[in-house]
């Protein structure tokens, strides 16, 4: 009788009950980030009839020839499209970089800033500008500084078999200091009427400058990282225990935490080489998932993808379209998620954290 | 009624950061420049040489007195350091300068007209004008010129030290004639001033009545401050928006409103207004070059017409107001409405440098100055070649 009722995958999985619960809310969300999508590349201060939207994307994919002018497939295709796709990867990838790390280190605080790695990423790339080098050594040097400042955060940890949580949340706070000054440093020096605005702009954080290059470059990384603490949705539900629990569950934390953490390093540093450093999603988002589909990782952790590239895109949007003039993409993010968080913190007090 | 004309931000930070200034509005419809000469110095000050020295008021409203003119100056606004070698035709009385009027110096012309402007110091403060007191005393200036409108932050300290210090405020052209007679009072060289105002006015009343004389509806023109990584364009009460509608074009980013002028603006924004004449300004790396080459900007109007243009760089960037502006307005009139082989431009440079400098630019200095390489691919750009 039961296993009539299971769909046939799961049965293979081994883990029947539990799969179908994790089904409606990622296709729920999976549906809106597609709606959300279309709308996205729907609208725009060039306007563009929604068919002509749809024959330029076919056209480019099937090779179906539509109507739509040679303007308006440009503006579909080489400036709506990268810049919603990037989005989407930035949002997603922030989203469930945030789930994960406030899994590892059991602190609804915690967001991708914390470990370091962002202020890392923003030196490497604040540098590429002040050298005048080009977008690629920007993408570049914001991935080799990332990681930098992870490896930092290994060495100030690293003699300490259990590395305590405490030690790591400080390593990071220490690095990301570290960095940050690194960050002013060049700001100093920068040639205020060349270099200087260029960085200051990369680092409010925007999507406003992509290209499918850009996309490529942030898709490697982000999906990379994605899929592993997809895969990995178990057993962070498991370290979400506490070390003491997961080792009497047969589970070795530290090597565990520690391929969660380059997972989101790699997010996080793809995401700031092209978009700078954008604020909120990876605090609120993991918490808004939480409050809809509760903690269980092996559902919060998709969700809290699709659920922040939907954010990204509709704030994206929002600023490309409400005025001639572009609104701070960073800016937005706080001006909308601040209230949006707050509200939902007043309603939803208990089921925050505690009952998680 | 007095029109304030804006001036791309001083830059230190990203444009959308400044602090708003006051606005022009309707230039445009008003007839824009009319109402550039309508402005004479407006408050603040010349000054009057009598028996007891040299009586100078500053843009904050302080007065100064010197015994004698000044020999030794230091700078901290990046134009002045260009503006007192034009005033004074040498290099000599300026000790210190900031390392950004030092960068342009070096980059530009004026490193090889005053070759003793290379050697000035140019470690006198941080790209937020923040002085470095210490180093700046030890230069033994008679006067230090620094912002006056940033707050007493970047004044105090000198004062503190003992240092006289002129303050100044930035952004409109009648700033630069307020500048030049600040300048030329305390070196004591009034009739530079005059000279040197004089032939902007003229030249201002010139392209005023040919503005004038054009249609009504002239070429579209759209002023990158950047496009590289992130597009700022010069919208309304941009000093940039002035001289577009003083030469008869229109602003398609008019109607845009950014705090100093200057607003960052999403490309599909840029595609939708779809721009006649393109310039690029001196804030940003790119060349024509590379807006012909991105697929993004292939079917704006501009680079079907490969109207894509780089704004000169001579004694000093042709985008904000100087006292090389009246050529920045013939160089976009030649532009926007080209009159063919035999531009006067080339000659007005002859002339204007002649009257700044007291130098003759050779032709390849010409070149160098129109940016003839990096224009070369784009239309109507013969026409400044040498003759």
């Amino acid at each position: 009788m039961l296993r009539e009722a299971e769909p046939a995958a799961a049965q293979e999985s081994g883990r029947p009950a539990r799969f179908g619960g994790s089904v409606v809310p990622v296709a729920t969300m999976a549906v809106v980030l597609v709606g959300v999508t279309l709308v996205a590349l729907s609208v725009g201060r060039f306007p563009v009839p929604f068919l002509h939207v749809v024959q330029v994307v076919a056209s480019h994919l099937f090779g179906i020839e539509g109507s739509a002018s040679a303007v308006e497939g440009n503006v579909v295709w080489l400036v709506r499209l990268p810049r919603v796709v990037l989005a989407l990867l930035v949002g997603g990838g922030l989203g469930i970089a945030g789930a994960a790390l406030q899994a590892t280190f059991r602190n609804p605080l915690v967001s991708p800033e914390i470990i370091g790695v962002s202020s890392g990423a923003s030196f490497g790339g604040a540098l590429a500008l002040l050298l005048g080098l080009g977008s690629l050594f920007l993408v570049a040097g914001a991935f080799v500084f990332g990681l930098a400042a992870l490896a930092i955060l290994f060495v100030l940890t690293l003699d300490r078999a259990g590395a305590p949580m405490l030690m790591v949340v400080l390593g990071g706070v220490v690095t990301g200091s570290f960095f940050s000054a690194l960050v002013a440093l060049t700001t100093y020096v920068a040639d205020p009427y060349t270099t200087l605005p260029a960085i200051v702009f990369w680092l409010l954080g925007s999507v406003a400058s992509a290209t499918f290059a850009k996309v490529l470059v942030a898709a490697v990384p982000i999906l990379g990282g994605a899929v592993v603490l997809v895969l990995l949705r178990w057993r962070i539900n498991v370290l979400s225990l506490g070390d003491e629990d997961a080792t009497a569950l047969g589970l070795r934390p530290s090597p565990l935490r520690w391929v969660v953490l380059v997972s989101t390093s790699l997010i996080v540093a793809g995401a700031v080489a092209v978009s700078g450093v954008i604020g909120w999603v990876g605090l609120v988002i993991p918490h808004l998932a939480r409050m809809w589909v509760g903690p269980d990782h092996r559902v919060l952790l998709p969700v809290s993808f699709l659920m922040g590239a939907t954010y990204l895109i509709v704030i994206d949007t929002l600023a490309r379209t409400v005025t001639a003039g572009e609104i701070p993409l960073g800016v937005l993010t706080a001006l909308i998620g601040a209230p949006a968080f707050f509200v939902l913190l007043r309603r939803n007090r208990d089921k925050i954290w505690d009952s998680a | 009624m007095c029109a304030e004309i804006l001036n791309p931000p001083p830059a230190t930070v990203h444009p959308g950061l400044l602090r708003r200034r006051s606005v022009l509005r309707g230039a445009a419809v008003l007839g824009g420049a009319a109402l550039l000469t309508a402005c004479g110095g407006s408050g603040s000050s010349p000054a009057t040489t009598n028996p007891r020295g040299i009586t100078v008021k500053d843009q904050r409203g302080k007065t100064v007195v010197f015994d004698k003119p000044v020999t030794r100056v230091v700078t901290l606004p990046m134009p002045a350091a260009s503006m007192l070698i034009a005033v004074d035709q040498s290099a000599e009385h300026l000790v210190g300068m900031h390392d950004a009027s030092w960068t342009a110096v070096r980059d530009g012309i004026l490193g090889t007209i005053f070759p003793a402007a290379l050697k000035v110091t140019h470690d006198v403060g941080d790209q937020e004008f923040v002085p470095n007191v210490e180093s700046i005393v030890a230069l033994e200036p008679d006067v230090v010129i620094q912002w006056g409108d940033r707050g007493s932050g970047i004044i105090a300290p000198m004062e503190n030290a003992g240092l006289t210090v002129l303050g100044l405020s930035y952004g409109t052209q009648d700033d630069v004639a307020t500048w030049t007679r600040l300048f030329a009072t305390m070196l004591d060289k009034p009739q530079r001033a005059e000279a040197i105002i004089s032939n902007i006015d003229d030249q201002l009343g010139e392209m005023t009545s040919l503005g004038d004389s054009r249609p009504s509806t002239g070429p579209s023109i759209l002023y990158f401050f950047q496009i590289t990584e992130s597009i700022n364009v010069a919208g309304s009460n941009s000093y940039n928006d002035s001289y577009i509608n003083l030469v008869g074009g229109t602003n398609p980013a008019a109607d845009v409103e950014g705090p100093s002028g200057i607003v960052g603006v999403d490309a599909e924004q840029v595609l939708a207004w779809d721009p006649d004449i393109i310039l690029i300004g001196n804030f940003d790396v790119a060349m024509p070059a590379d807006v012909y080459d991105d697929p993004v900007w292939q079917n704006l109007s501009a680079v079907k017409a490969r109207r894509v243009y780089k704004v000169p760089l001579g004694g000093y960037r042709w985008d904000p107001p100087g006292q090389e502006s009246p050529l920045m307005w013939r160089w976009l009139s030649d532009i926007a409405f080209p009159a063919g082989k035999g531009a006067a431009l080339r000659s007005q440079v002859v002339t204007d440098y002649q009257l700044l400098y007291d130098y003759q630019p050779s032709d390849a200095q010409l070149d160098m100055i129109l940016r003839i390489d990096a224009n070369r691919e784009s239309a109507n750009y013969r026409q400044f070649d040498a003759t």
